[in-house]
């Protein structure tokens, strides 16, 4: 039994001092999964039918030589694709390692206005906009969470026995518990393998000793080798004249046997070492493939095909499982609604911490509850906000991306505050924040319907149904929540904080 | 194909969760018989495999497999939510 008692503190503690963090890289990992149908939703302009692409690489070329005066080091692209039907854009200056990112119509070549898009989560979800450290902070939190899962199965008495078991009758503290177990056991095989992978995509920057040895403090030596990619380097001579990059795209095509490209990437674009990589696209499997052909940029030779040594394809299958990129919409579906239930596992394990300490006025109650409010309504909160922000911020401003990202850390901000303002009466609050919820998820689909021409429910729900999704989401998380607000009073209020609760975060799709 | 499968593994994991005298009582308020109780787990087991092989067989063994068990996982919930739903609706049962 010793085991047993010491798993319990550390499952505990292990688990309540990260939750809120773990909340926020869960639930945006969540709404990453339809990152790039929310980046659609949130560029207008891409809502119309799709029409015949007119524009190309080199079009992109050019747009870059002409808006960016400073030597790059590199610039990567991206063809438009059913799920991000535009061209995509990205940069990394030489001097200073600055990065931009642009993005084009497809069908007349106009710079779309910038948007913080989906990617917003995405980044949110691996390195909390914090660069290295987040991304530390983001894997210590992972292993946090591997650390909580073994534990939870040591010290889970019943766990077969009480596979099903959700008493919704019973006093809080067990039908929380019964919520926690229920949606931590099923969805175990979820969350062990969605953390393990997610922290073996860092792991080389986890763990970065050894490479550093073996490769003399040269960590791009081991990412090179260890890719079996193709590299040259920078010779500081004068470029010559460029071929055409659509051409390039056309002989990769011509030698895979496939339409579907990936990222093209041009490397040191301003010097005689230059080189274009062509990576292939297959989502027909989990492990993207490793085959990127590599040309020289000033005589369209074909330099180098990417052999990447068997322990990267592992890796990359390893990545792949995370990224849920492969097997179409039915993989981000379920990867999202299991999502929730991790959300809610750890909604419901804070409530039983809360619990069980209430009778005892232990100290740190107020402050975990408060906590509760601004983490576990701040976010969902903020997130409809951004999206709101975005239908309402003038597309021609000029910092257009930073009036977003305030929309959504005002609006946490916000949340916060009414947290802290109202701790004294949580059962008021909690009615109210469903009610805000319930109001931003419903009124969403009618701000897109007052601001868009073609984007609107009753537009998209014949040529565009991922976006008609999304605002259909909104509406049924709308509808819950309210619905939630209303019914916050009723004996059964418990039981019904659960219920939203795990609706709110339906606005993934 | 994925709604045919996701109906398996809902059904499946139904079966496999009735097996257990607990929700057997929940649902029917009689006690199982353990014959009933052995043909339930055969019955869930053989529609949880019939949803694997169904998804492996239209989409490969990967990514088949990465889909059942998601469907299955999912399904799991289904029927523990389900149950409890229908639960919160008989006040006064024993618990």
């Amino acid at each position: 039994m010793k085991l047993r008692q010491a798993m319990t503190g550390l499952h505990i503690w292990g688990g309540l001092l990260p939750s809120w963090l773990l909340f926020v890289i869960i639930f945006t990992g969540t709404l990453a999964c339809f990152d790039k149908e929310l980046e659609r939703w949130m560029r207008p302009a891409l809502h119309v039918p799709a029409s015949e692409t007119v524009m190309g690489t080199d079009a992109i070329s050019t747009w870059l030589g002409d808006n960016i005066s400073a030597p790059l080091h590199a610039y990567w692209m991206h063809g438009p694709t059913d799920r991000a039907p535009y061209w995509q854009l990205g940069w990394e200056e030489d001097a200073t390692g600055v990065r931009g990112k642009a993005a084009f119509d497809p069908a007349n070549g106009q710079r779309l206005a910038d948007t913080l898009g989906g990617e917003f989560f995405f980044t949110l979800h691996y390195n909390l906009h914090a660069g290295q450290l987040g991304m530390y902070i983001v894997g210590l939190a992972g292993m946090f969470m591997l650390t909580a899962l073994v534990s939870g199965i040591i010290i889970h008495r019943r766990i077969f026995k009480d596979f099903f078991t959700l008493r919704p009758n019973a006093n809080g503290q067990r039908a929380w518990l019964d919520a926690h177990n229920l949606f931590g056991v099923i969805g175990l095989p979820f969350h062990l393998v969605l953390a393990y992978t997610g922290v073996a995509v860092f792991v080389a920057s986890y763990m970065p000793a050894g490479a550093l040895v073996a490769y003399n403090g040269d960590p791009m030596a081991f990412y090179s080798e260890v890719q079996g990619g193709y590299h040259r380097n920078e010779l500081h001579q004068p470029p010559g004249t460029p071929v055409s990059i659509d051409g390039l795209i056309e002989d990769a095509r011509q030698h895979w046997q496939t339409s579907d490209i990936g990222w093209v990437i041009v490397e040191h674009p301003h010097d005689a070492s230059s080189i274009v990589s062509v990576r292939r696209l297959d989502p027909s499997r989990i492990g993207s493939p490793q085959d990127a052909l590599s040309y020289d940029a000033f005589t369209g030779e074909l330099l180098n095909q990417q052999q990447a040594p068997s322990a990267y394809r592992a890796y990359i299958w390893l990545v792949g499982l995370h990224m849920a990129q492969f097997g179409g919409q039915i993989v981000r579906v379920l990867y999202s609604l299991l999502g929730l239930a991790g959300c809610m596992m750890l909604v419901a394990g804070n409530n039983v911490w809360l619990r069980k300490r209430t009778k005892r006025q232990s100290p740190g109650l107020t402050l975990v509850r408060a906590l509760n409010t601004a983490v576990f309504f701040g976010l969902p909160i903020a997130s409809l906000a951004l999206l709101w922000g975005n239908r309402f911020i003038p597309s021609e401003l000029t910092s257009r991306t930073t009036a977003e990202a305030w929309s959504f850390a005002g609006a946490w901000l916000l949340v916060t505050l009414f947290a802290l303002l109202t701790h004294r009466q949580p059962t008021r609050q909690t009615r109210t924040l469903f009610a805000v919820l319930g109001l931003l998820g419903l009124g969403l689909p009618l701000v897109n319907y007052l601001t868009t021409t073609d984007g609107h429910l009753l537009a998209t729900i014949n040529h565009a149904p991922m976006l008609a999704a999304v605002d259909l989401v909104m509406l049924l998380t709308g509808g819950l929540c309210s619905w939630r607000a209303v019914k916050a009073s009723s004996p059964m209020a418990d039981k019904g904080i659960a219920g939203g609760q795990d609706v709110d975060q339906e606005l993934a799709g | 194909m994925n709604l045919i499968t996701f109906a398996l593994a809902c059904t499946g994991m139904l079966a496999l969760c009735l097996a257990m005298t607990r929700h057997y009582r929940d649902l029917f308020n009689t006690h199982p018989a353990p014959s009933r109780r052995a043909s339930l787990r055969l019955f869930g087991s053989v529609l949880l495999a019939g949803c694997i092989a169904g998804n492996m067989a239209t989409q490969g063994m990967a990514i088949g497999g990465v889909v059942a068990i998601g469907q299955i996982m999912l399904a799991g919930l289904v029927a523990g939510l389900g149950l409890a739903w229908k639960m919160a609706r008989q006040p006064g049962a024993p618990r």
